[in-house]
């Protein structure tokens, strides 16, 4: 049996129907759809892909289907570097696409280091590049 | 910048605690929503800059952070500066050629680590004196418009501060640019942008998290602390409204903008 795990030093949490997750080592900030949000939490201890498939399947009502998205997302997750140990198994991101019911990242965004005007005083500010930066 | 514990062998700079008294070292004390931060130097003229800049938020108040700069020499924006961050006593040493600006650099990198859980936001602050709005956005988005608008309504133009209080979020004026000292229960956030009528969609909370992170000053080198401030901000999506606002720039906006949800 293949149990996965999602990391640990990740912030995340549930908006509405969203999950939003923060891996701030990749400095990437992502939005889960709802399904893909329960098996996010599901993945706090580890847990055998199986079980997952099973709950997927609960959700999805098709069995082929629910094996391969959640492949595609437990791949996803882990080239996100989200997943411990890496994915269980390479999937094929075309298998579910279009699939409405299946887990999915929905949204990814860059967290930037806030490059806007320099400049505490009112007297500052245009010296962005001369400024030193945290290193 | 290095981040060791070498300079705890060097001897702190003996200053007095009243402000600029002391005939080697000048210092002051700035208050940011909150945060005191002395700023000690051995120039005069260039502490006197600094003040001037910070008229408004300098207080008397025991400091939670110092920033010491060394061998200050006329300003020199592309010179080398070394910059050396002794977490253990909240202190950070400039060291080098050091212009206000850097001063500023400095506070701008520390500040997202020193607020949190406050989040730092780039926002004009407007206020009535017991609601307030942030108004956020990139440069060129509205801020300064608004700020120019409704004068006697803005704290700032630059950047705010939110703080969790307990049942709600208060707004903090910091001082960049046009800026008066205030702190006010925070009743919306408006995303910016220029229209030709003022029309306001609220968002929905992932939707406004999304849209309102891209604002915000992350301290990116600090896990716990970014953990602290995006747990604010996930708070904040859900309990204060988050609209975006399309708006003509003219006083016909503070209509809209302070409309009850």
């Amino acid at each position: 049996m293949v149990k996965v795990q999602r990391v640990r030093n990740v912030a995340w949490r549930k908006i509405g129907d969203e999950t939003v997750v923060v891996n701030l080592g990749r400095k990437m900030m992502y939005g889960l759809n709802e399904l893909g949000g329960r098996v996010w939490e599901a993945l706090n201890e580890p847990v055998d892909v199986e079980i997952l498939e099973r709950f997927v399947l609960t959700e999805a009502g098709h069995e082929e289907l629910a094996r391969s998205s959640l492949r595609s997302f437990l791949a996803e997750l882990a080239q996100e570097e989200l997943l411990l140990g890496g994915s269980p198994a390479p999937a094929d991101p075309t298998a579910s696409e279009g699939y409405a019911n299946a887990p999915a990242i929905t949204w990814r965004e860059e967290i930037r280091k806030f490059a806007g005007n320099c400049g505490l005083l009112p007297a500052g500010g245009g010296a962005c590049t001369s400024v030193p930066q945290f290193s | 910048m290095s981040r060791s514990g070498g300079m705890l062998c060097q001897p702190a700079p003996r200053i007095e605690r009243s402000l600029c008294r002391d005939q080697t070292w000048s210092a002051c004390s700035v208050d940011l929503a909150g945060v005191v931060v002395d700023l000690r130097m051995t120039s005069r003229e260039k502490l006197a800059r600094i003040r001037a800049g910070f008229a408004g938020f300098l207080t008397e108040g025991v400091p939670h952070f110092t920033i010491v700069i060394h061998n200050e020499r006329d300003g020199n924006k592309s010179a080398q500066t070394v910059q050396t961050l002794d977490l253990e006593r909240r202190t950070l040493f400039l060291d080098g050629s050091i212009d206000p600006a850097h001063v500023e650099g400095a506070l701008r990198n520390l500040l997202p680590g020193l607020l949190s859980p406050a989040l730092l936001v780039h926002a004009a602050l407007l206020a009535d004196g017991r609601r307030a709005w942030l108004c956020c956005g990139s440069s060129g988005s509205g801020k300064s418009t608004l700020a120019r608008l409704f004068p006697s309504f803005a704290l700032g133009e630059e950047l705010a501060a939110v703080s969790p209080v307990e049942g709600y979020f208060r707004a903090s004026a910091l001082p960049m640019r046009t800026a008066r000292r205030g702190t006010v229960p925070l009743t919306g956030v408006h995303i910016l942008r220029h229209g030709k009528k003022n029309i306001r969609r609220r968002l929905p909370p992932a939707e406004a998290l999304r849209s309102l992170h891209r604002h915000v000053y992350w301290p990116l080198d600090d896990q716990a602390a970014f953990s602290a401030a995006f747990a604010t901000l996930g708070e904040l999506t859900e309990r204060v409204p988050v609209w975006d606002l399309a708006f003509r720039p003219d006083s016909s906006a503070w209509t809209t903008i302070s409309r009850e949800a």
